[in-house]
């Protein structure tokens, strides 16, 4: 199954801008998270020092400073905040709520830094613990006054008397957990920032389908100028009309393309319609020569020369048809090439012989300057069909008593023949097919005006070039072969 | 009846005056256009059938000068080209028919006769004066329901005469119509032809049709002049 641009870039497009979104929500929920918890735990970081601070070690042992007035610390919140201390020997001195479980002492930080603890408070909701060690502050010089020495004892929060002998050293420890009212913002946010994400992803979907539909919209009109092409497909050319600039180009190739095509077709044309029209004439002369003959009884004379008149004629179609053959087999791609070393003198002058009788018949005389070493590697089948029509086309153009000159060597192959009436504007003309010189009866002669176009792509299929030129003085059309 | 072929193809040349000589009547032969138009201009023809891819000057080009110079000689053009901007043009420029190769000779010959005929103004192929009737198309001669055998040179200058009947026909006008224009005939042939033609169709009992005019010509009609 083919892949559709407009899924694919739908796709794509809406892939990265999740990703980007997911990693930007992600990104800011981290930091927004970090933030709060930074803040949060450097609440709680305070509180647990600023606790730490109202605890002493006295010589009788552990003064908690608000156990003497109150059982909770300062600022405490039934429910959302709880304080466990922890003597050095890990003895509750004080808790609030039942977090002594927890154990959090175990897991205390250092005065500077704190240890950060997850928990599920007893209530069952999340909470947040701070827990570090701290050395309480001594003053050994602080007296005994008169009302602790009466009463003789020491008040705690656990109602527990703890007299412990005083190790100013040792760390004790506490242990500060609140309410965790971070998580559940965090919590709304993290499900908003999805809900958003879906909701933002679906529209943008939506934006980006639209958007990419509207975008590929040139790609369809082309499509649809493409198929407003017909068969006959001529002179027409796709118009965008107002293409994007990615698209300017492809349009401006496929026009190209459709000029080649015009002109491929054009040409085929012009071959089938030239072949067409030239196969009138002859078939026009076979006609009528055969209705005349046989239109009443004649001598055999007159049977005999309309027999030989048919058989010219259909020699001169057989030409044609040969001719035309071969022409398409060469357009169709359609020939092996054979490669073999071809003497040159021997080869020219063995192709010349069937044309020596029509040659002699017009007085026409032959000249050869063939290098007697100029050989050529090239297939011989293919160079003799040159040579043949060229030969044959010099003959019939060339005017009764003159020369054809044959010249061959490592630059080239000459054949010359003295021209009537050709302008060197005509002779550019020479190679195309079904080309006649102007003024020229197309009836006249017997040529369709293929060879020349023949031995053209001939040429070009042995890898060489055939050019014709008026060369003065004299008037001498000369076509010459150069192979390389 | 005379006409002019002009086509360089040399095969049709020699086939289509073939034909036309055996039809009995006269044609004048070029193979290019400058020939072709002087023949035309300097000759009397019934017809001209004109090719149009000539050397020198094309078929076209002889037709326009003709009818610049007003000369009305019905032309029929022969050509390979049948495509129908090439027939609008040609029957544009003034010709009279188009036929494209390759054709039926007889049926070029049927069309020479209609365009003969038309030029004469006779649509019936058979022509009558008083008792003679000369079917045209099938080439018939009859008096008085006797048919006359005529040979090929008689008939045609028959054909002529009739054509023209009531009318008085030179000399020079019997040369110029029947006898090919290098053909070597001379005032005396037109006598003697006439002369048979006469021994042929005056038959006992029956009225002369072919009456001198001394001086003048002569004169086809029925009855004594």
């Amino acid at each position: 199954m083919s892949r559709s641009l407009h899924f694919q870039l739908t796709a794509g497009i809406l892939a990265a801008v999740l990703f980007i979104g997911l990693l930007a929500g992600w990104f800011a929920y981290a930091k927004i998270e970090s933030r709060l918890y930074a803040e949060f735990d450097d609440n709680l970081k305070q509180r647990a020092r600023s606790l730490s601070k109202l605890i002493e070690y006295e010589p009788e042992g552990i003064d908690v400073d608000w156990l003497e007035d109150h059982e909770d610390p300062p600022g405490h919140q039934e429910g959302t905040d709880f304080v466990h201390v922890v003597d050095p020997n890990g003895k509750t001195i004080t808790v609030t709520d039942g977090i002594e479980s927890f154990e959090l002492w175990k897991k205390a930080g250092s005065f500077d830094s704190p240890a950060v603890v997850d928990l599920t408070l007893p209530d069952g909701e999340s909470g947040r613990a701070v827990t570090m060690a701290f050395v309480p502050f001594y003053d050994p010089e602080v007296e005994e006054d008169e009302d602790d020495d009466e009463e003789g004892d020491d008040e705690s929060e656990a109602g527990d008397e703890v007299v412990i002998p005083v190790d100013i050293e040792a760390p004790m420890f506490i242990a500060v957990a609140k309410r965790n009212t971070v998580a559940a913002p965090l919590a709304s946010m993290r499900g908003l920032f999805w809900i958003v994400l879906l909701v933002a992803g679906a529209a943008v979907m939506a934006a980006i389908w639209l958007v990419v539909r509207k975008a590929l919209g040139p790609l369809g009109a082309l499509r649809r100028e493409i198929g407003l092409l017909d068969d006959a497909v001529g002179h027409q050319r796709v118009l965008l009309k107002d293409p994007p600039k990615e698209l300017i180009p492809v349009v401006e190739e496929l026009n190209i393309l459709l000029g080649r095509v015009e002109n491929a077709m054009k040409r085929e044309k012009r071959l089938t319609s030239g072949l067409a029209h030239e196969l009138r004439t002859p078939v026009s002369g076979l006609l009528s020569s055969l209705e005349v003959t046989l239109s009443r009884p004649r001598e055999n004379d007159a049977y005999r020369e309309s027999a030989e008149e048919c058989f010219e004629i259909a020699k001169q179609m057989h030409w044609l048809v040969t001719n035309l053959l071969s022409l398409s087999r060469i357009e169709a791609g359609n020939v092996e090439m054979q490669s073999d070393i071809v003497p040159l003198r021997e080869s020219l002058q063995q192709w010349w012989s069937p044309f020596e009788a029509a040659a002699a018949q017009k007085g026409i005389s032959i000249e050869w300057a063939i290098d007697p070493d100029a050989k050529l590697e090239t297939d011989p089948e293919f160079l003799r069909v040159v040579f043949t029509n060229l030969f044959d086309n010099a003959i019939c153009y060339a005017p009764e008593n003159t020369a054809i000159r044959i010249e061959a060597n490592l630059e080239g192959i000459w054949v010359e023949n003295e021209a009537v009436d050709l302008s060197p504007e005509a002779v550019e003309n020479v190679f195309e097919a079904f080309w006649r010189k102007p003024g020229n009866g197309n009836d006249a002669s017997p040529h369709a005006g293929l060879g020349l176009n023949l031995c053209r792509r001939i040429a070009e299929l042995l890898g060489g070039t055939i050019t014709a030129r008026i060369k003065e003085p004299g008037s001498i059309f000369q076509v010459r072969l150069s192979l390389s | 009846m005379k006409f002019l072929l002009v086509e360089d193809y040399p095969p049709l040349r020699k086939n289509i005056s073939t034909s036309i000589r055996e039809q009995g009547w006269a044609i004048d032969v070029s193979a290019d256009g400058e020939e072709g138009l002087w023949f035309a201009e300097n000759n009397q023809y019934d017809a001209i059938v004109l090719d149009l891819m000539l050397p020198k000057l094309n078929g076209l080009q002889i037709l326009s000068h003709l009818r610049t110079n007003k000369i009305t000689t019905p032309v029929l053009i022969l050509t390979a080209r049948d495509a129908v901007e090439q027939k609008m043009q040609g029957l544009d420029q003034g010709a009279d028919d188009y036929m494209t190769k390759p054709f039926f000779m007889g049926e070029l010959i049927s069309r020479l006769k209609a365009l003969v005929r038309r030029s004469y103004q006779q649509s019936d192929p058979v022509v009558m004066v008083g008792d003679l009737s000369v079917d045209t198309s099938a080439r018939r001669v009859c008096r008085s329901d006797r048919e006359i055998d005529l040979s090929a040179r008689e008939y045609a200058l028959l054909e002529y005469l009739v054509r023209r009947a009531g009318k008085i026909t030179t000399r020079t006008e019997i040369w110029d119509h029947v006898y090919e224009s290098y053909g070597g005939a001379s005032s005396n042939v037109v006598d003697v032809y006439v002369g048979y033609l006469r021994k042929k169709l005056h038959l006992p009992g029956l009225e002369p049709i072919i009456h001198t005019k001394r001086g003048q010509g002569y004169l086809v009609k029925a009855g004594s002049s």
